[in-house]
């Protein structure tokens, strides 16, 4: 008996150095998303949050793209926070949401359309980037079944070694300095964007063979408005401006939104006929063509949407409530700072 | 499922940890089990060829055994009657019969076996002839074949020959014959095994033994390192160079051949390492089927070295009977009183050798490259026969060379270097073109573009993957010396702490410097296809 | 006699050996996939690999651009698609490790032919269905046919072609 625990009692040891070496060495190995790929770092970003939030947008870059939180309490006294990644597919959005509303009860949630296009997971790189920065819980389990393109394999999930164990030879300082705590790269979700790069041509969207919105991403789309309908949140739907032929929001998809909207007495917002009452310019308030807002698009759109919320429902001023504006004011004092710095 | 899947590794825990703590009894069955669970997650369409191989095998193994029992039986009952010239008689006339059973049970085995892998290749040659005459062509339907088809298929016929031979009484549960056919880890890429050696190891109890399950580990560890590390990284210049033969010529087809032959070792003998070291935690021992083979003098001898299970099943069910059998033996005394002593005698030998290395290359695949790649083993084993007695010759007059390790040096590596030759066959697949590459090793001077600056990574590898392979062979190296008189895992049984300890080294080397996942194509074994 | 036939005998066995090596000239599946099927598309004359590159020199060997390139930028990633304009066709490649591959092909009006078929933009739906058989997708304003590496649809109006697309299974 006693030799029997000689050797046991090591070869656990072992086998425990050896799960400890996995997982740190899928710490090391994993992209930090801080210097580049930012997008990659803002879902994680959320865990560092403090305080509630009046307002939660989800969605894919149209969102942490084209709406500045810290405008909109600067402006309206609302606070919000956005949940967003490059590329978010609908179900992504959801348990994300899913996530966020057991820790939060938020007034109102606000989606963005453009990701019901896609009713497959798509791509890996951009799968990853949203899925790695959520803590593990059933919601990122569920997130990851459905999202996983063939190729991809759940295990890489839980042990991030087995996807970027390739990484060995690419390692930087960053890789060891964000070892086990990344600094935010958001402000509040929001991914900031000075540059200007115009330039957005006339041409319209291919033309598609067929405008259904795929019924898998409907489906989650339903989820969504019954998993708020069942805490009592506000569902808004959105579709943010964009002008580039390729990231074309349709007509047909327009309508079938708009139907779902009416349906289930939704608000529906489709911000791109209105891109001249916002005051948008095509030349000066994007940075890539058209695709997203650059940040002086994004604060427009704030204001305009802010200014939208705050005549259609009613919101607390947290600017007067000494400890939330204790917060916000830190918030916007970093944003700003990092605006003009960027400049 | 494969070896190296997250799946496969919680299987295999999953089937250890019952086989070990359920009564002792039942592990045959929790093996059987597992390996049916295994194979059909393969592919649920292939589980119907198994079982047929399975009934077929089985039952002609009962009518073969109860025949040979009836045939004892008789002569015992009847010893003091019959004389021993009749006895002598109707053994000859029951061998017969047996024969009878033994070829219906051949016929039913390796036609399937024929039907589905070789088909194509001879229905191939039919419409090539029909064409040349004028008629028209047709397409020929591909057939599915089931992964390990012919390892299983051998494994059952070798039974069978057994049998025939008596040199094994069959079994007779049917489930336990089951299991010889489908035992998991070796079903996809042997080694063959004779029922003699498996059929009692699997289903006799086996008590946990610390040192054969840590020496089994370690086992797995080192294949999985061979597979993922060394020829999953070799495969990717590999596969470049085969993909590229237009412009990747002269050296790159010696850079081929060395590079082939690191991926095939670690393949192959990974893969192996992985099934002996799988059975040995479940305290089963499977023959070996490598004895360092690139230490090889000579062909002949690298035969004895490199995939011995097959070897010896071509040696022991092919060439050994072929050579005495009655046609054979007239044949021999025809040759020798017409041709001469010299020729006559050699003629059947002759015979009987590229019979067996024609059916050795049909055997790894249908296709010509397989057939040359027999052939041309066939052919330097023939020549190097004949100048045997030069050689001899050779080596009593150099005795100072002959002893020295220089020389043995040299013999290992042109054994080595032919083999490596023989083998691109395998990659380049098209006949005429190998031998038009094989040829532009002397034609095309191109040795100064690979040792260029930019010629390292001329040939899709990038310097990483180079020092990934390099080291990861520089390691086997050591630990194939390491294990030149007792292997390695033997070695490490008696010290189950340190053999765990390494397994987990090495296994964290794999995961790290294992060429899988995302940016590789995943890469079947090899063996696999054969 | 017995010399003689010692002679003939290794004679014959090395003809056995070359003969065996000879036949092996033949290929091993005479019959050839149809080149739509196998890695290639046909478009204005070329034959183009599905997965090469779209190099400098594959665009001009698709005559004058008769605009700018247009870009779409992708999220997070430093890569693009870009949609190359030609009289009568525009080409729309995607961004792979730094090269850029052909993503979609848009016929616009009849200057150019789609491919062997002789199937051009104005064609009508029936002239489509004798050239390519029945359709993988018919919709009421369009036909796809799905090949190997891409699908080829048809954009109809009052039963007339108005647009062809090559749309390419990207990876």
């Amino acid at each position: 008996m006693k030799k029997k625990w000689k050797i046991l009692i090591p070869c656990i040891a072992v086998l425990l150095v050896f799960c400890l070496a996995v997982g740190f060495l899928g710490k090391l190995f994993e992209p930090k998303y801080v210097a580049e790929q930012k997008e990659g770092g803002m879902i994680r970003d959320y865990y560092k949050e403090t305080g509630s939030h009046d307002i939660l947008f989800v969605g894919d870059c149209e969102v942490y793209e084209n709406f500045v939180p810290a405008v909109l309490y600067e402006e309206y006294g609302i606070t919000s926070y956005i949940r967003g990644s490059a590329q978010q597919l609908v179900w992504q959005s959801y348990y994300l949401l899913e996530e966020m509303l057991k820790k939060e009860t938020p007034k109102a949630v606000v989606f963005n359309v453009l990701a019901l296009k896609y009713g497959e997971p798509q791509n890996e790189a951009y799968n990853r980037m949203t899925l790695d920065g959520m803590k593990f819980s059933l919601s990122k389990w569920n997130a990851i079944r459905a999202s996983m393109t063939k190729e991809e394999s759940f295990a890489s999930y839980l042990l991030p070694l087995l996807r970027f164990h390739d990484r060995w030879k690419e390692l930087t300082e960053e890789d060891f300095a964000y070892l086990f705590s990344q600094p935010t790269v958001s402000y509040q979700g929001y991914l900031l964007q000075t540059e200007v790069k115009g330039g957005v041509s006339d041409r319209e969207g291919v033309p598609l063979t067929d405008y259904t919105l795929p019924a898998s991403s409907m489906a989650y789309l339903e989820k969504m408005r019954a998993l708020c309908e069942e805490k009592g949140v506000e569902l808004i739907l959105i579709k943010a401006p964009t002008n580039n032929w390729k990231y074309w929001w349709y007509d047909e998809w327009d309508a079938q939104v708009k139907d779902y909207a009416e349906a289930h007495g939704l608000s529906y917002y489709n911000f791109i006929p209105l891109c001249g009452e916002i005051g948008i310019d095509w030349n000066t308030d994007t940075y890539d063509k058209g695709v997203h807002l650059n940040v002086y698009g994004a604060e427009k759109l704030t204001s305009y949407f802010g200014k939208i919320l705050t005549e259609t429902r009613s919101f607390v001023d947290h600017r007067e409530e000494p400890e939330a504006a204790a917060l916000w004011d830190t918030y916007l004092e970093n944003y700003y700072l990092a605006k003009g710095d960027s400049k | 499922m494969q070896f190296s899947s997250a799946i496969f590794v919680l299987f295999l825990a999953l089937t250890i940890l019952l086989y070990y703590l359920l009564p002792k009894k039942w592990q045959w069955g929790v093996l059987l089990v597992a390996s049916y669970v295994f194979y059909l997650s393969q592919g649920v369409q292939y589980i119907g060829f198994l079982l047929y191989t399975t009934v077929v095998t089985y039952f002609t193994g009962r009518i073969l055994s109860a025949r040979a029992k009836k045939e004892d039986d008789f002569v015992e009952a009847n010893r003091e009657t019959l004389t021993k010239e009749e006895r002598k008689a109707f053994r000859a006339s029951e061998k017969k019969a047996r024969f009878r059973i033994l070829l219906c049970g051949l016929v039913l085995g390796f036609g399937l076996l024929i039907l589905l892998k070789y088909t194509a290749f001879f229905a191939g040659g039919v419409r090539d002839i029909v064409t040349a005459f004028g008629g028209a062509s047709f397409k020929i339907p591909s057939l599915l074949i089931p992964l390990g088809l012919s390892f299983y298929t051998f494994q059952s016929m070798g039974y069978l020959i057994d049998l025939y031979r008596k040199k094994i009484t069959a079994e007779t549960n049917f489930l336990k014959f089951a299991l010889f056919v489908s035992f998991f880890p070796q079903i996809i890429q042997g080694p063959i095994s004779r029922f003699g050696d498996l059929g009692k190891e699997l289903t006799t109890p086996h008590t946990f033994s610390a040192g054969d399950f840590s020496a089994g580990l370690f086992r797995v560890a080192y294949g999985f390192f061979k597979k993922l590390v060394v020829a999953d990284t070799a495969m990717i210049g590999v596969r470049y160079l085969y993909e590229h033969t237009d412009t990747q010529q002269g050296i790159y087809v010696i850079l081929l051949i060395l590079l082939y032959t690191a991926e095939i070792y670690g393949d192959f003998t990974g893969g192996i390492d992985i099934t002996i070291g799988i059975s040995r935690m479940l305290g089963i021992r499977l023959a070996e089927n490598f004895n360092r083979p690139f230490s090889a003098q000579s062909v002949k001898e690298y035969w004895r070295r490199w995939h011995i299970t097959m070897g010896t099943w071509f040696t022991d069910y092919v060439f050994y009977p072929l050579s005495v059998s009655g046609g054979m033996q007239k044949f021999s005394t025809w040759s020798r009183s017409h041709l001469g002593n010299a020729v006559g005698k050699r003629l059947p030998v002759y015979f009987a050798t590229i019979v067996t290395w024609f059916l050795t290359g049909l055997w790894h695949g249908a296709g010509w490259n397989f057939i040359v790649w027999g052939l041309l083993n066939c052919f330097v084993i023939l020549i190097s026969q004949e100048l045997q007695p030069l050689w001899n010759l050779f080596l009593k007059k150099c005795q100072k060379l002959s002893g020295s390790g220089f020389f043995y040096c040299f013999r290992a590596a042109r054994t080595f270097l032919l083999m490596g030759l023989f083998r691109s066959l395998d990659v380049y697949k098209d006949v005429p073109l190998t031998f038009s590459l094989w040829g532009s090793m002397f034609t095309t001077w191109n040795w100064g573009e690979l040792f260029s600056a930019s010629g390292l990574t001329s040939f899709g590898m990038n310097l990483w993957q180079l020092l990934v392979l390099g080291a990861g062979i520089l390691l086997i190296l050591l630990a194939t010396n390491l294990g030149k008189k007792t292997p390695l895992w033997d070695r490490l049984a008696s010290r189950s702490v340190l053999a765990v300890a390494l397994s987990a080294c090495i296994l964290t080397l794999v995961l790290v410097f294992g060429s899988y996942g995302v940016g590789y194509d995943a890469a079947d074994f090899i063996y696999g296809q054969f | 006699m017995k010399k003689t036939l010692q002679i003939a005998t290794i004679c014959m066995l090395l003809i056995l050996l070359v003969g065996s090596l000879v036949s092996c000239n033949q290929k091993e599946d005479p019959i050839q996939d149809d080149p739509n099927e196998a890695g290639y598309f046909e478009f204005g004359n070329h034959l183009f690999a599905v997965d090469g590159e779209v190099t400098e020199a594959t665009l001009a060997s698709l005559g004058t651009q008769t605009k700018e390139p247009e870009e779409a930028p992708n999220c997070a990633f430093d890569s693009q698609n870009i949609l190359y304009s030609f009289s009568g066709f525009e080409v729309e490649t995607y961004a792979k490790n730094g090269k850029n591959y052909f993503y979609a092909i848009y016929l616009l009006d009849d200057s150019i032919v789609a491919d062997r078929e002789n199937i051009v933009v104005g064609a009508s739906k029936e002239a489509v269905i004798a050239a390519y058989g029945e359709a993988t997708d018919a919709k009421e304003g369009s036909l796809t046919y799905e090949r190997e590496d891409y699908s080829l649809v048809f954009f109809l109006r009052d039963g007339k072609v108005t647009r062809i697309h090559y749309l390419f299974k990207v990876q």
